[in-house]
C-alpha cells in the first residue's frame, strides 16, 4: 500500500490573538517572536490515520508531501518522527502568491511525480486560511474520488470501506482506489513521536523537488483570488464583569442583570 | 450581475438558513438577475423564493444525498448557462460541492464570506475571517470568470419569502458515476434535548468543567432555562460529552439570544461557531481568557462552583 499525506506548516492556532502580528507586506499572520510554527492540526490527524491504516499491510510506505516557502525542517519533520517513511518538499517564493488552484496543481504534480499512490490523505482544512478546498483540487486534477471528514478506513478485498462524518451522524461509504481522503479531529489524537523516531527523523534527508521540475503552466499559477489586506477586527466590546463577595452574590447579581435585559 | 443561489434542503421543508443567501445578494445591489437552484424539499415550499427563476431537483432520500450527485447535476446544469456569481451556504453538501465545482469548471472560489466590500470592472472584494476568528482579510476576486462564494453561516439575516410565486422548472438529479464514492449506510445521531442550532439559549462547557460529571450541572441548567447544551472541542475530545454538542469551526455554528459559557477560554476555533450569539456570558477563573473580549457579562470564578449557585438562584426565581 503506497500512501501519501499532504501537510502544511501554519502558525500555532492555539496562540491567543494578542500574540499574533500581521505582516501586510507578505499578507501573512505571524506569531510574535519565539513561538514555533506547527504542522496544521488536521494534517496530523491525517498522518495518524495514514500510519494506522498502513500498519495493516506487510508492504506499505507513507510519504509526506509539503509545499511552501522557507519551511521549518524541525516542524515539517514531525510526521517522520511519528513514523512516516519520507518527506518530499517543494519550496519556492512564488508558492506564497498562489491561490488554492495553484497549490492544488503543485501538489497534484508532486503526487504524479513521486507516486503512484493508492491513497492520498489530507487534513480537512488548514487553520490559517480555512479554505477547506485544496484536497478537492487534487481529486479533480487527478480525476480520482474524494471522501471527506473520514474517521475510519479499511480495505476489504479490493474495496475501501470508509466511515465518514456528517452533521449529526455518520455514513459508511465505499470507494475504489486511488482516492483522496480528508480528516478532522474525529480520527483521534495523533501519536506522540518516540525518542527513537525523533532521532531517525533528524537524520533523514528531505527530498526536495524544484518548482521548475513540475512544469506548471502560467494559467495554473495565476491567482484568481488575492488577499488585499489582513487586519485584526476592532474589538469594541466592553465586557461588564459581575462583582460580588461570594459566588452566590455574583450569581444573584448576574441573574438580576440577565432578567433586566430580558435575556432570561 | 447574473447570480445563482444554491439551496440544499435536508428534509421536506425549506432550509430556512439558506434564506441568508438572499440578504447577502441584496448587499450586491438591486439590479441583479437572481436564479435559484434547489435540491430536495417539497416543490411547493420553494416557489416563493426571492428569485427571477427557480430550478428544482427532486431528491428521494435527502438524508443520504450523495454530494457527487449534486456536483454532477450542477456541472451539467452549468454547461449551457452562465452566471457571474454562484452562492452557496454552509452545509455538508455545499462544503463538498462548492470547492469541487470550482476546480472542475476553473471558477474562482471564496468560502466563509461575511461581507461584500466593493466591485469594479475587473474585480469584486469580500471580507472573510482568517486564522480562526482572530483576524479578517479583504480578498479581491477576478470577475473575468464565474466566482463561487460560500457565505459564512449566521452572518446575514434570513430574508423573508416573496409574496409572489415563481414558476419552478424541474431538472433531473444526476446519478454519480463509478469514479466517486457510494453511500452504503447513513446514520443520524440526534442529540438529546433541544437542538443546538435552533435554541434561543445555549449553555456550553469547556476544558474548565474538568469531568463528565461536571456536564450534569450544565444539563440541569439547560433544562431549567429551556436551552440546548453545547461544548468546546476540549470537552468533546475529553469525551465528557458527545460530538453532536460541539460548537465551533468544526461543529455547530449557532446564534442564540444567550450563549452562557462555563470554563471556555475562547480559542479562535470555538469563537468561529458562537461569535454571532446576541449575548455571550462567560464564566472563567482566568481574567485574561479571550472569551471575555467577546462577552457582554463576565464572571471571574471557578465555573463548577459558580454554576451550582446559578442553578439555585434560577430555581429560586422560577
Amino acid at each position: 500500500m503506497k500512501i501519501c499525506v499532504c501537510i502544511k506548516e501554519v502558525p500555532d492556532s492555539d496562540i491567543p490573538s494578542n500574540k499574533l502580528q500581521i505582516d501586510n507586506q507578505s499578507k501573512k499572520i505571524l506569531p510574535v517572536e519565539n513561538i514555533s510554527n506547527i504542522v496544521n492540526g488536521f494534517d496530523l490527524n491525517a498522518v495518524e490515520l495514514a500510519l494506522r491504516f498502513s500498519e495493516n499491510f506487510e508492504e506499505s510506505s507513507v510519504s509526506i508531501i509539503s509545499v511552501g516557502n522557507n519551511l521549518t525542517s524541525d516542524v515539517i519533520k514531525k510526521p517522520l518522527a511519528m513514523g512516516a517513511d519520507e518527506l518530499i518538499t517543494c519550496e519556492d517564493p512564488s508558492i506564497e502568491k498562489m491561490d488554492i488552484k495553484g497549490i492544488a496543481k503543485v501538489l497534484s504534480k508532486m503526487i504524479l511525480k513521486t507516486g503512484p499512490y493508492d491513497i492520498i490523505f489530507c487534513g480537512r482544512h488548514a487553520s490559517d486560511f480555512d479554505n477547506a478546498s485544496v484536497p478537492f483540487g487534487i481529486s479533480e486534477f487527478l480525476s480520482i474520488p474524494l471522501v471527506n471528514i473520514v474517521k475510519n478506513i479499511k480495505k476489504i478485498n479490493k474495496k475501501i470501506i470508509i466511515e465518514r462524518i456528517i452533521t449529526d451522524g455518520f455514513q459508511k461509504v465505499e470507494s475504489k482506489m486511488p482516492l483522496v481522503v480528508t480528516t478532522g479531529n474525529q480520527v483521534g489524537d495523533p501519536r506522540y513521536p518516540t525518542l527513537k523516531g525523533i532521532m531517525e527523523a533528524s537524520k533523514k534527508q528531505i527530498k526536495k523537488i524544484l518548482l521548475e521540475e513540475l512544469e506548471l503552466e502560467q494559467n495554473d499559477i495565476k491567482p484568481k483570488v488575492k488577499i488585499e489586506e489582513i487586519y485584526f477586527p476592532e474589538n469594541e466590546n466592553n465586557v461588564e464583569i459581575i462583582e460580588g463577595n461570594s459566588n452566590k452574590e455574583k450569581a444573584i447579581n448576574l441573574i438580576t442583570k440577565l432578567k433586566a435585559e430580558g435575556v432570561i | 450581475m447574473n447570480i445563482l443561489s444554491v439551496i440544499i434542503n435536508e428534509n421536506d421543508d425549506l432550509n430556512e438558513s439558506s434564506l441568508e443567501i438572499f440578504s447577502f445578494i441584496d448587499q450586491l445591489g438591486s439590479t441583479n438577475k437572481i436564479s435559484s437552484l434547489v435540491f430536495g424539499g417539497e416543490k411547493s415550499a420553494i416557489s416563493k423564493l426571492c428569485s427571477d427563476e427557480i430550478f428544482y431537483a427532486s431528491v428521494e432520500n435527502s438524508e443520504a444525498l450523495n454530494p457527487n450527485n449534486v456536483l454532477k447535476t450542477m456541472d451539467k446544469f452549468l454547461s449551457d448557462k452562465k452566471f457571474d456569481l454562484i452562492v452557496f451556504q454552509k452545509d455538508d453538501i455545499s462544503n463538498f460541492v462548492a470547492p469541487a465545482l470550482s476546480f472542475r469548471k476553473d471558477f474562482a472560489y471564496l468560502p466563509d464570506v461575511k461581507k461584500f466590500v466593493s466591485k469594479n470592472e475587473s474585480e469584486i472584494k469580500f471580507v472573510r475571517p482568517v486564522h480562526g476568528e482572530s483576524a479578517e482579510a479583504i480578498y479581491s476576486v477576478d470577475i473575468s470568470s464565474t466566482i463561487i462564494i460560500k457565505i459564512r453561516k449566521s452572518s446575514f439575516e434570513i430574508k423573508q419569502l416573496s409574496k409572489q410565486n415563481s414558476i419552478v422548472n424541474e431538472i433531473i438529479l444526476e446519478e454519480q458515476d463509478e469514479n466517486t464514492f457510494k453511500i452504503l449506510e447513513t446514520e443520524k445521531v440526534k442529540s438529546e434535548g433541544i437542538q443546538l442550532d435552533e435554541a434561543e439559549i445555549v449553555i456550553s462547557g469547556g476544558r474548565g468543567i474538568g469531568s463528565k460529571e461536571g456536564f450534569d450541572n450544565l444539563k440541569e441548567l439547560a433544562e431549567l432555562l429551556n436551552g440546548a447544551l453545547g461544548a468546546s472541542r476540549a470537552a468533546v475530545e475529553s469525551e465528557w460529552i458527545e460530538t453532536s454538542h460541539l460548537v465551533g469551526l468544526t461543529g455547530k455554528w449557532i446564534s442564540p439570544n444567550l450563549y452562557f459559557t462555563f470554563g471556555i477560554s475562547g480559542a479562535s476555533q470555538h469563537l468561529a461557531g458562537c461569535i454571532n450569539s446576541k449575548n455571550i456570558v462567560a464564566v472563567n477563573k482566568d481574567p485574561d481568557a479571550s472569551i471575555f473580549n467577546h462577552s457582554k457579562f463576565g464572571v471571574i470564578a471557578d465555573c463548577n462552583d459558580f454554576i451550582k449557585e446559578v442553578i439555585e438562584e434560577i430555581k429560586n426565581i422560577q
